[in-house]
């Protein structure tokens, strides 16, 4: 925690110059009004002024010490604890600031009785004037502080609206994925010789497949049975490719269908059963959805057996990590995935909350 | 007439549509019989060594040992037509040789024309060097590998580098030792050197390189080199330059 004055250049300079104006009225002041002479007009201008500043600067510790600790609380409560804590700490200052002052000016005063007369006798005054100021900068601080956290919010909403457009991307380049549109381009080349019925049907499944994705708002929610048709979809080409080798059962009651789930949410989790339990093994490989209502909200769970001879292969991670991403940005929450490996299945489970 | 003998072909592909268009485009070509389909490399491998074949369709992408593993393995490669949708450290390799592949999808014409090269070949019997293929696969990519393919007699075995022990250099071969057995490549200690991971393999000796993770101790050999005693017993031998090296993988 960085004390907002001392790091910024600008608001240092201004924080300076009002002090600077301060010790300025505060000596035409006493000489204009003949309070005192000149010379003492100076110093007790200098010592009162210089340390309210020194200690001005270090009341914005305790400050945002209470604030940091009240984070958490309800709002009146929080009104309550600052309003008191704020009352108590300007209190203490103050009365620090006064004692210090009056202590430092008779150290340089004492042999001055006149000069301690006057010292006395203003101190209402003083306190009066010492609490304004007081209060002037506790507001200054909340202000710095608002602003900071406007700031820091605005800042984290830029980071999550980058990271919606990089995992959106990253879905695109998945879609567009060589290997797969190629080769699946291959299969629809083959059915034309053979059957060329199958070949058309093929051709509109990719097609609405890559549609799907194209279109579709990636921020957005989207009943839980637009993505399960398009992730259908996906399968059926795979299943034109690898024929036999390549299993999918979908247990998913009927009240879960028209359930909010975020867009584009589950092609990752297929597309990595798909990269690393059926593109690398020789036996057929299974690919179980199911979905269950839970707690209001959806628990799915999709597992895949996989070769537990085969070597694995690199990018395992990125496109679990790019969901973990996306349900944060979506419920703001990061323990709403479980993966779980074992000897020779994969499974990946979600839950997700009820939404308003 | 020379011009009619037949020649044997098998293909190979995990994708059945793929295998289909092959044998659907084969159809105009009389000298050309199909003697069998495989959907994966160790299929192939039985079927090439059963069958002989004269030519091989072979997918690059396969599971678990890729089109040039299978090859890599061979004693005697066939002549070969590659077929790959997309893999570019592979096409990279295609270009930098003389042998003819065909991207998917392709079209009976670019087929024909495929076709006609390797049937010069197979009139002439000079074949396309497919090893320079593999090695300029090998060559092609940067990434460390994370699998060893090797072929004991008639079956094929895929190391998973982690369980590789050590690698000793044998004359033109190199003998790769695994969890419960050695396998005899052919393949230079160079390239292992370069392509396995250098956080977990030391070249610790002309003759040896080895998987750090399965070195128990270090022993004095002589004055000043040591011997790598590895967990299940063998003994190493350590170059001055290996124990430099060694020493910092291990940190020690």
């Amino acid at each position: 925690m960085l004390h907002p004055i001392l790091v910024q250049k600008k608001l240092l300079y201004a924080f300076l110059a009002g002090w600077c104006t301060l010790f300025l009225v505060h000596t035409i002041f006493l000489t204009h009004q003949n309070l005192l002479p000149f010379n003492e007009a100076i110093i007790d201008a200098f010592i009162y002024n210089f340390i309210l500043m020194i200690i001005g600067l270090a009341l914005y510790f305790p400050l945002t010490y209470s604030e940091y600790n009240t984070r958490q609380s309800s709002l009146n409560k929080v009104f309550i604890i600052h309003l008191l804590h704020h009352t108590i700490t300007g209190l203490f200052t103050l009365i620090i600031w006064l004692g210090s002052s009056f202590f430092l000016a008779k150290l340089v005063f004492e042999n001055n009785p006149q000069y301690m007369d006057f010292a006395r006798s203003s101190l209402p005054v003083r306190a009066a004037l010492g609490s304004l100021l007081l209060l002037l900068l506790i507001f200054m601080y909340h202000f710095i502080s608002f602003y900071q956290n406007l700031e820091e919010k605005s800042r984290r909403e830029e980071q999550l609206k980058k990271m919606v457009k990089e995992a959106e991307l990253k879905a695109l380049k998945a879609q567009l994925n060589p290997h797969f549109l190629f080769n699946s381009l291959n299969s629809i080349s083959s059915l034309t010789i053979s059957k060329p019925e199958a070949a058309r049907q093929m051709l509109t499944q990719l097609s609405d497949f890559l549609r799907y994705s194209l279109r579709r708002n990636h921020q957005s929610f989207l009943p839980l049975n637009d993505e399960i048709t398009n992730m259908k979809r996906y399968l059926d080409i795979e299943k034109v490719r690898f024929g036999e080798r390549l299993i999918s059962k979908f247990d998913i009651p009927e009240e879960c269908l028209n359930m909010p789930v975020p867009a584009m949410l589950l092609q990752p989790v297929y597309e990595n059963a798909i990269k690393h339990g059926l593109y690398e093994s020789i036996e057929p490989v299974t690919i179980q959805t199911t979905c269950r209502i839970y707690q209001n909200g959806l628990r799915l769970s999709i597992v895949n057996n996989f070769d537990p001879d085969s070597t694995r292969q690199k990018g395992e991670g990125v496109g679990l990590e790019n969901i973990r991403n996306k349900l944060y940005l979506f419920y703001n929450r990061k323990d709403l995935i479980s993966i779980s490996k074992e000897e020779d299945y994969f499974e990946v489970s979600f839950i997700l909350p009820k939404t308003h | 007439m020379s011009q009619n003998k037949v020649f044997t072909v098998l293909i190979v592909d995990d994708e059945p549509p793929a295998r289909e268009v092959i044998r659907s485009f084969l159809e105009r070509h009389s000298t050309l019989k199909v003697v069998g389909e495989c959907s994966n490399g160790f299929e192939a491998l039985k079927a090439i060594q059963e069958k002989t074949p004269d030519l091989l369709f072979l997918d690059v992408q396969m599971p678990k040992v890729s089109g040039l593993e299978l090859l890599e393995v061979l004693d005697e490669v066939p002549v070969v037509i590659f077929s790959t949708a997309y893999d570019q450290y592979a096409l990279k390799a295609f270009e930098m040789s003389a042998v003819d592949y065909l991207l998917k999808p392709y079209s009976q014409e670019r087929f024909d024309k495929a076709i006609e090269k390797v049937l010069d070949q197979l009139h002439s019997g000079s074949k396309t060097n497919t090893k320079e293929v593999i090695q300029n696969r090998l060559d092609a990519s940067n990434d460390f590998i994370d699998r060893i393919v090797v072929k004991t007699g008639n079956k094929m075995h895929v190391i998973p580098t982690g369980k590789v022990r050590f690698i000793e250099a044998s004359e033109d071969y190199v003998m790769i030792y695994g969890e419960k057995s050695r396998h005899l490549k052919s393949q230079t200690m160079r390239y292992y050197e370069n392509h396995l991971d250098p956080g977990n393999f030391v070249r610790i000796h002309r003759s040896y390189i080895v998987n750090v993770n399965f070195v128990e101790r270090l022993e004095p050999y002589d004055k000043d080199t040591y011997v790598a005693i590895m967990t299940e017993g063998q003994r190493l031998k350590i170059s001055r330059t290996g124990y430099r090296k060694l020493k910092e993988t291990l940190n020690f």
